[in-house]
């Protein structure tokens, strides 16, 4: 909302500077997001001789004088003649944002320059200078002609649509300074209630209450220049004085207004109806809209003038030859408003307001004011008023104690002051024994209950007031989470082990979604209807697609052999449930850019080995992985991340197929598990056991087993064999080659023995030994080389 | 074996020149065995003192005793100067260019915003602030009605949503459902703040679809407006610098009344004015003191408890603290970006 700083001096006097003003405003609630000055040291010039450019056809050189003084300037213009009063930015002068400057033009320096109306933001007029009024006085500053500056580019709070006004501003101003407000003088409107015009309303649902009024004898043409500096100013074209008055009074009052060219409409009634299916009306923007039923219009007696409180329509429109004016100022329902405005994408000046909830009180004292100045500016005569307002508003008193509003605000303000900041505002207080009761102004209607009153009285009295406190009463935490600590000391692990962390969106595109996902995520993603980002229309089930894309984009930055991890939710739709499960999933990518499958099983091994690491420093267990073909994976390089019998992860190497869809070169190996369940819920808690007082004895034993065989199965049958003294198996090496027969491996492992409670003989050590061995062959057939 | 002091000497002076010529420890230790060790030259001469007459035996073992130690004494000496030498030496022979520090690949990065959340949380943790967390797709209920948001109020306009499936289920525009989920199982005293994603369909420069927030909800009895600032001032002033102010400014939330907006004092100006913030002040959050019917909705008694509640934007708070570019940036893949934290 652009608020002229001139226009409120009309209503209130402001006893401070702008910039002061500015900043009081913001804490009220008001925020001035920029202040504006059109032009600052311009001033009435005469012309006094003008002459051609000695160098330039298309220049002239005019002598000006701003009082004894006279400078020259060049100027392009043609509208100039002797004796014309035309303002003149010299150097220094400032329009908008432009500083003006002594400039040569073609060997002439020119000390200044002068204004088009354009120039000034008082006008379209962009080809000739501005002439001023033969009387303005020589060197006077044009603020004063004009005097419109500063404006300021207020944000206004949804709740307070009275505030979209120069005389709402203007009431706040005079509350926050304590200074009297001068309304524009109101003048009754004349109760003519007979008359041609009829109004009725069909849908009051739609409408609370609509004034019109008929005036005759209108002369239409421009309207005078303070005005049209006003509407420019709040960022309004002038059209014709009519509609300048409808918009003037909707800037100064926050009512928005139509004006109907009488003579026009049919039957010379107005009717609000919905609109009947197929009707078009030819808007005021030139759009020719079809309407549904849905949309509320103003209708004469045969089809519909106006889109209710949006826009109006062309048909009966203020015309130059129009004479009789139907003024209308209604109230509409705010949410038929907003639903027509967003679904024909159409905003207005007057949607805008109406959509936000404007008080019916409003409406009656608008239709006066534009009828006093009809008749001011345009020669207008009041013939009949029409008042259709079947429920008439009542506010409603709130009581607040005094110990209430100060429990509120952490702030005792005196109850006086509270009750003369609310008069301020128009509240109608009445004190009570431990409080007061304040009923709110009628065209507030954003006031119910006492922390209303408590804010009005805070932000007025000044939130800059209000005392920093903590709640005082200690009291002991009442509930622990963990996992935040989990999570952290996962992220911190994982950045250690080379792994960087990224954020990605929650939005798939559908086509990769699933093509790599847990075995326990479901095949489908859930859609969102209405996307946003192209192609991203489902919610991902795996964050793997989006770190891979990620690998892939680094590898196009010429980043190869990145290696990212994320930690964030998925969603994964239910049968049967609206609601999806939304699993905190952890996953972590590894790109191998040379795609050589011994660097993609180093890096897997790598990557393994940091799982392992994970799982045993947050959730205190082993890493349980058993080898299995995953959907998406390298079908000879992945396998399950057991836990307590269930899969709670998959780690492997990508399917050459999904990194082809994933524009990924070379190879990646990945991991995602189900976060919580893999840190054991962050409440594992290390449990030491006592050291041991008997020496251990240590066993390498190396197997030369089929290549396939999977090392968790050797060491289970190790583990069931090896008796109460086998403490840990560790795997050291493997080995594939030449040296050993076609399609065979070896795997050596390092056994520890030890016992609680003695020191352990070797033939003891031996005896179980050679079980394990024993058991190994019978298996697997393994050879074994002790 | 007359001629046995001879020996001596001429065993004593060769061994002496031969201790100053030995250029290494090991020589060194080569040259003590060939005249001290068991089989050594000296060794041999004093078993020779046997086979003297028993007068001069006496003083010639005295006197190759005294041989013995002042040779023992000379290797000793040697092997300190030596030692001496090599250490005098060791800046030379084993000088290492330490300002060479070859470029590791091997750590990563945590994100900027795991960063912001660690610390918001850190500090709201010191005054009793526990975490609570929501789903990310919510209903009509908790996101909007039971915030006073009902349908077609003007506030749905700032916070267009994403509905999910075919049921009405969305996408949380806000954290603030958690204010409400966490009343419906918990009575005051309430202190929680409540980090996550957030998604509303806005996508511009200045917008990302999916962004973070940090709710927070203070409810007991007797909580006051100043109580919400003195909250906002520690975590401001932790978060950005002890020297930096708060404001509290006039706004309008349909779940608190009154609603306050929370500006810090800009930490590049100070507060005069400059390109970076808004005539000194930066926003960074939305506040008020939590409205009668939200705490009714949630199930708690607004005659018997009042409270707090506020909600930010870490990514703004991220943007701010570290400097980041824009917040498309929040989502940048690219190592080289997530390298600098």
């Amino acid at each position: 909302m652009l608020i002229s700083a001139g226009w409120l001096r009309e209503y209130v006097d402001v006893p401070a500077d702008t910039a002061a003003l500015a900043e009081r405003l913001t804490l009220a609630g008001m925020e001035v997001e920029r202040i504006q000055e059109p032009f600052v040291d311009v001033v009435v010039a005469e012309v006094v001789e003008l002459r051609p450019h000695p160098n330039a056809t298309k220049l002239q050189l005019a002598r000006v004088k701003t009082g004894d003084a006279s400078i020259e300037v060049v100027t392009g213009a043609t509208n100039l003649s002797k004796g014309d009063r035309v303002p003149l930015a010299r150097a220094g002068a400032r329009l908008g944002n432009r500083t003006i400057s002594a400039e040569v033009f073609r060997g002439v320096r020119s000390e200044g320059m002068l204004c088009s109306a354009i120039e000034l933001g008082l006008g379209e007029d962009a080809d000739g200078i501005m002439v001023l009024d033969r009387k303005a006085p020589l060197g006077a500053d044009l603020r004063t002609l004009f005097p419109i500056g500063p404006v300021l580019d207020m944000e206004i709070k949804s709740n307070r649509p009275d505030l979209l006004a120069h005389l709402g501003i203007a009431r706040e101003i005079a509350a926050l300074y304590g200074t009297a407000l001068r309304p524009p003088a109101s003048r009754p409107g004349r109760a003519l209630a007979a008359g041609p015009a009829s109004i009725t309303i069909e849908d009051a649902e739609g409408c609370r209450r609509f004034v019109g009024q008929l005036m005759h004898g209108v002369k239409v043409g421009p309207s005078p220049s303070w005005m049209q500096a006003r509407l420019r100013a709040a960022g309004v074209r002038p059209i014709s004085n009519v509609v300048d008055i409808t918009n003037y009074v909707m800037l100064e009052s926050g009512q928005p207004m139509h004006a109907f060219d009488y003579d026009r409409l049919a039957g010379g009634r107005l009717v609000v109806r919905r609109a009947r299916a197929g009707e078009r009306l030819v808007c005021l923007d030139g759009k020719t809209r079809e309407l549904t039923p849905d949309y509320l219009v103003v209708a004469d007696a045969e089809r519909a003038q106006a889109l209710a409180g949006i826009i109006g329509g062309a048909d009966s429109a203020v015309q130059a030859a129009t004479t009789a004016v139907l003024l209308e100022a209604a109230t509409w329902e705010p949410r038929r408003i907003r639903a027509t405005s967003r679904a024909l994408g159409l905003r207005s000046e007057a949607s805008a307001r109406f959509e936000r909830g404007l008080s019916p009180a409003l409406s009656k004292p608008a239709v006066d004011r534009a009828a006093a100045l009809l008749a001011e500016i345009a020669s207008g005569t009041e013939v009949q008023a029409v008042d259709v307002y079947p429920v008439p508003l009542v506010q409603r008193a709130i009581t607040v104690r005094s110990a209430e509003l100060d429990r509120i605000l952490g702030v005792s303000v005196p109850k006086r002051q509270a009750s003369s900041i609310l008069e301020r505002l128009e509240f109608a207080v009445k004190s009570t024994t431990d409080g007061l009761r304040a009923t709110p102004p009628a065209f507030r209607l954003d006031c119910s209950i006492p922390e209303d009153i408590a804010e009005e009285v805070g932000r007025i009295y000044g939130y800059d007031r209000v005392p920093s406190t903590l709640p005082g009463e200690r009291r002991p935490v009442i509930d622990v989470y963990q996992l935040a600590d989990a999570d952290d000391r996962v992220r911190e692990l994982l950045a250690g082990l080379g792994f960087s962390e990224t954020v990605t969106y929650s939005f798939a595109e559908a086509h990769t979604a699933t093509l790599v996902r847990l075995p326990s995520a479901p095949a489908d993603a859930l859609t969102v209807r209405n996307p946003i980002l192209e192609r991203r229309d489902t919610l991902r089930v795996s964050l793997l697609s989006g770190l891979l894309a990620n690998l892939a984009l680094n590898a196009r930055q010429d980043q190869p052999d990145t290696r990212l991890f994320e930690l964030a939710t998925a969603f994964w739709g239910r049968a049967g449930d609206a609601w999806p499960e939304e699993p905190r999933l952890l996953a972590v990518a590894a790109h191998v850019s040379s795609g050589q499958p011994e660097a993609a099983a180093q890096a897997l091994r790598r990557l393994e080995a940091g799982l392992r690491l994970l799982r045993q420093r947050i959730g205190r267990q082993p890493l349980a992985v058993r080898q299995a073909a995953v959907a998406g994976f390298h079908q000879g390089r992945s396998g399950e991340i057991i836990r307590e019998g269930a899969v709670i992860g998959a780690v492997g190497e990508v399917h050459p197929g999904v990194l082809r869809t994933l524009e990924l070169p070379g190879r990646a190996v990945v991991a995602e598990v189900l976060f919580d369940p893999f840190v054991e819920y962050g409440l594992a808690v290390p449990q030491a056991s006592p050291l041991a007082r008997f020496p251990d004895i240590r066993r390498d034993l190396t197997v030369i087993v089929p290549r396939q065989a999977a090392s968790n199965e050797l060491l289970q049958v190790m583990h069931e064999h090896g008796g109460s003294t086998l403490r840990e198996i560790a795997m050291l090496s493997e080995y594939e080659g030449p040296q050993l027969p076609w399609g065979t491996r070896s795997i050596s492992f390092r056994l520890v023995y030890q016992a609680a409670d003695r020191t352990l003989t070797a033939a003891e050590v031996s005896e179980r030994h050679e079980a394990i061995i024993t058991a190994l062959r019978r298996r697997f057939g393994a050879d074994v080389r002790a | 074996m007359a001629n046995l002091p001879e020996d001596l000497e001429r065993l004593r002076l060769a061994a002496h020149s031969q201790i100053a010529a030995a250029q290494d420890p090991t020589a060194l230790e080569q040259l003590r065995v060939a005249l001290l060790g068991k089989k050594g030259t000296l060794t041999a001469t004093l078993r020779g003192l046997g086979s003297l007459p028993p007068t001069e035996r006496a003083q010639a073992g005295e006197r190759a005793n005294a041989v013995k130690k002042e040779l023992e004494e000379a290797i000793a000496a040697r092997a300190a100067a030596l030692e001496e030498a090599r250490r005098a030496g060791l800046a030379e022979q084993e000088w290492l260019d330490i300002t060479f520090i070859p470029q590791d690949e091997g750590y990563g990065h945590l994100h900027p915003i795991t960063l912001i959340m660690r610390e918001i949380r850190a500090v709201f943790s010191h005054i009793g602030y526990t975490v609570a967390v929501g789903p990310e797709v919510e209903d009509e209920w908790h996101n909007f009605e039971a915030l006073n948001i009902p349908a077609g109020h003007p506030a749905r306009d700032d916070m267009d949503s994403f509905y999910v499936g075919s049921g009405a289920l969305l996408l949380r525009t806000h954290t603030s459902p958690v204010q409400i989920r966490y009343m419906e199982q918990h009575q005051p005293p309430i202190r929680i703040i409540a980090p996550g994603r957030v998604y509303r369909r806005d996508y511009d420069a200045t917008h990302l679809p999916q962004f973070h927030q940090v709710e927070g909800l203070c409810v007991d009895s007797d909580i006051r407006l100043s109580d919400l600032k003195g909250t906002l001032e520690y975590f401001a002033r932790s978060i950005f610098g002890a020297e930096r102010r708060i404001r509290l400014t006039g706004d309008h939330f349909p779940f608190t009344e009154p609603s306050v907006g929370v500006a810090v004092s800009c930490g590049i100006c100070g507060g005069a004015g400059c390109s970076s913030c808004k005539r000194g002040w930066l926003e960074i959050l939305g506040a008020g003191m939590v409205h009668p019917q939200v705490l009714r909705n949630g199930g708690i008694d607004p005659a018997r408890y009042s409270g707090f509640a506020f909600g930010m934007g870490p990514d703004r708070i991220a943007m701010l603290k570290y400097n980041l570019p824009d917040i498309r940036s929040i989502v940048e893949p690219d190592v080289r970006f997530l390298r600098q934290f």
